[in-house]
């Protein structure tokens, strides 16, 4: 409670300071939905299958200090009414010869190509990309004793018994730190220093850094014609926190183990299509005896279609394969390969407000397989 | 509201002519162009202003592209009045904005959705009258529409929150545009009862009934 009165003091301060100074302009989106999962995984039964209506809020203010100072603010909270800030940044632009920019703050970090489809309203279906939201067995304050352990968690990411379980990429990938950008010619540039990583971000933390290293990211995009945008992303950084002590080596510290991980992507564009994939390959060291990295390939690739005024269809598909490590003398992998497939109709009620009906299918290869479903209804709209 | 009939004697099939002037005193806000920079947060490379971390300058339409004075004639001359044009306007599109903001055309006529920004546009309308979509196309290529139902039709680019504009499709010829200084004039319009109408911006402002005589000069003045 505290907390959000807080957060609502800022806010209002936040547009009272800049009314008086700058041009500010808040703006946002509603999106109630109702969903109904079935299936056996954790993390992918939404209230444990239980037919739920959700909601979700965003608001957005933006205020333009002068010609090249602004800062950006973006709140946002779900049916639990906790309010999350995902964006307080100032941005400072044009700043050399060159033209780079600065932003400093907590922002969205430059991985990838999912730019405003972290938005309902400019989501072309439900969730986002598995690779942004599947929990794997890997957690962020927390150690097996030895591959075994991890092998017996396998498919449990997300669940309440791995509490600090990591997605590969952490949702929106909002965290704090700085970043120089620009632009050279059709070159894109973004190099970033942060808390985190961008498994383990610190946005639904006290978004401190929690160990002594700071994470790194650098990205290139060139958009060679109209509409088509290919991208490159690297980063690295410790992702454990400073308080992992169990079943650490005697002689080693959380921030000895890191996170690699490298993307690329591609964005196409015309007429009534739109089209998005990613690709990357993730490595965890991690503190085996005889397996140093935990290594997972995940790809999506995301389609729109508009196919009248007013109504599209959309499909995404994704998959994450891991790595084997060796247990008990056996190769396995250290956690289930999931595919998933997600269908949407979309229906744009007005300029404004949409209304989604999203199916989405998961079937994790374990030992046996294990399917999951998820059917979504959504309305957004934008104020 | 003045309406000064001519004093003396015309045929009865000769036309009246309507002229007047258009006063600005307020300022209207829904043309401003800041809040492209909003979304400049979250586009991508195809879709932003080219000046993307900075400010695009805002710019206001003048008041010939934003006004529109058109009339609406009386049933009892409806069937004298309304007809169709084949003709093609342009509706342009250059600096993140739609020009001009209010375009009046004739129900028949096609228009033409140039792209003249080096970003995508993605031209579309759900209006009853005419809904449409144009999809996305790059800089230096159009699309067309033609409108044969009369009614207003919102326009939208779907990338460009902030872009707007409107077409009032028409089933009689007898509409304009001020020049830059307010004045307009409708000449040749058959005498009968009619109902002026004053649109500004994105708004229908003001209607009048007024009556054209034969060989008359009426004149209709309006105040936003």
């Amino acid at each position: 409670m505290l907390r959000t009165v807080l957060m609502i003091i800022l806010l209002n301060g936040f547009v009272i300071i800049s009314g008086l100074t700058a041009q500010i302009d808040v703006y946002g989106q509603v999106s109630p939905a109702f969903s109904q999962s079935s299936g056996d995984t954790p993390q992918l039964a939404v209230n444990e299958g239980r037919p739920t209506f959700l909601w979700r809020l965003d608001i957005l203010a933006d205020a333009y200090i002068t010609d090249r100072v602004t800062a950006y603010i973006n709140i946002r909270s779900y049916q639990d009414q906790i309010i999350n800030i995902d964006y307080l940044a100032i941005r400072i632009s044009d700043i050399s010869p060159i033209g780079f920019n600065i932003q400093a703050g907590k922002f969205d970090m430059p991985f990838g190509n999912l730019y405003s489809r972290r938005f309902p309203a400019n989501n072309f279906l439900f969730d986002l990309p598995l690779i942004y939201q599947y929990h794997t067995v890997v957690m962020s304050d927390y150690l097996f004793p030895d591959e075994q352990a991890m092998i017996q968690s396998r498919g449990l990411g997300g669940s309440e018994d791995l509490p600090s379980s990591m997605p590969v990429l952490d949702r929106g990938i909002y965290e704090t730190g700085v970043m120089i950008f620009g632009s050279i010619g059709i070159v894109d540039y973004f190099a970033v220093l942060m808390n985190g990583t961008v498994s383990n971000t610190g946005s639904y933390g006290n978004s401190l850094n929690v160990n002594n290293n700071l994470g790194k990211l650098f990205r290139v995009a060139v958009t060679p014609l109209f509409g088509l945008t290919i991208g490159g992303s690297f980063s690295w950084g410790s992702y454990l926190s400073e308080n992992t002590d169990t079943y650490l080596p005697y002689d080693a510290s959380a921030g000895d183990y890191r996170q690699y991980i490298g993307s690329i992507d591609l964005e196409y564009s015309r007429g009534h299509l739109r089209f998005f994939t990613q690709a990357l390959y993730n490595s965890w060291e991690y503190p085996f005896s005889t397996t140093k990295n935990l290594d997972v390939f995940g790809y999506y690739a995301e389609v729109k279609y508009t196919f009248r005024p007013r109504w599209f269809v959309a499909a995404r598909m994704n998959q994450m394969l891991f790595s084997d490590i060796t247990a008990d003398g056996i190769d396995q992998q250290w956690d289930h390969d999931v595919l998933q497939v997600e269908g949407g109709l979309g229906f744009a009620i007005d300029r404004n407000t949409l209304a989604k009906a999203v199916f989405k299918e998961t079937v994790l290869y374990g030992p046996e397989r294990i399917s999951n479903s998820m059917f979504a209804l959504q309305l957004v709209t934008n104020f | 509201m003045i309406i000064m009939p001519a004093a003396f004697t015309h045929n009865a099939e000769e036309p009246g002519t309507v002229r007047g002037h258009i006063y600005i005193t307020r300022d209207s806000r829904d043309d401003l162009m800041g809040r492209q920079r909003i979304a400049d947060r979250y586009l991508s490379r195809s879709e932003r202003s080219p000046d993307s971390a900075g400010s695009v300058k805002p710019e206001r339409y003048t008041i010939p592209e934003k006004t529109v004075i058109y009339l609406e004639p009386d049933e009892s001359i409806r069937s004298r009045i309304v007809s169709t044009s084949s003709s093609r306007v342009i509706l342009d599109q250059r600096n993140l904005m739609f020009y001009p903001h209010v375009l009046a055309i004739q129900q028949g006529t096609t228009v033409v959705f140039p792209n003249n920004d080096d970003v995508y546009h993605n031209v579309f309308s759900y209006s009853r009258p005419r809904q449409f979509d144009l999809g996305r196309y790059p800089e230096g290529q159009f699309r067309t529409v033609t409108f044969n139902t009369p009614g207003v039709v919102r326009i939208y680019c779907d990338i460009h929150a902030h872009m707007n504009a409107t077409i009032l499709v028409l089933d009689n010829p007898y509409f304009t545009s001020p020049d830059e200084s307010g004045n307009y004039s409708l000449p040749e319009v058959p005498a009968g009862r009619y109902t002026i109408h004053f649109w500004y911006g994105r708004n229908l402002v003001e209607s009048r009934e007024i009556e054209i005589k034969p060989g008359s000069v009426s004149t209709v003045n309006f105040v936003y």
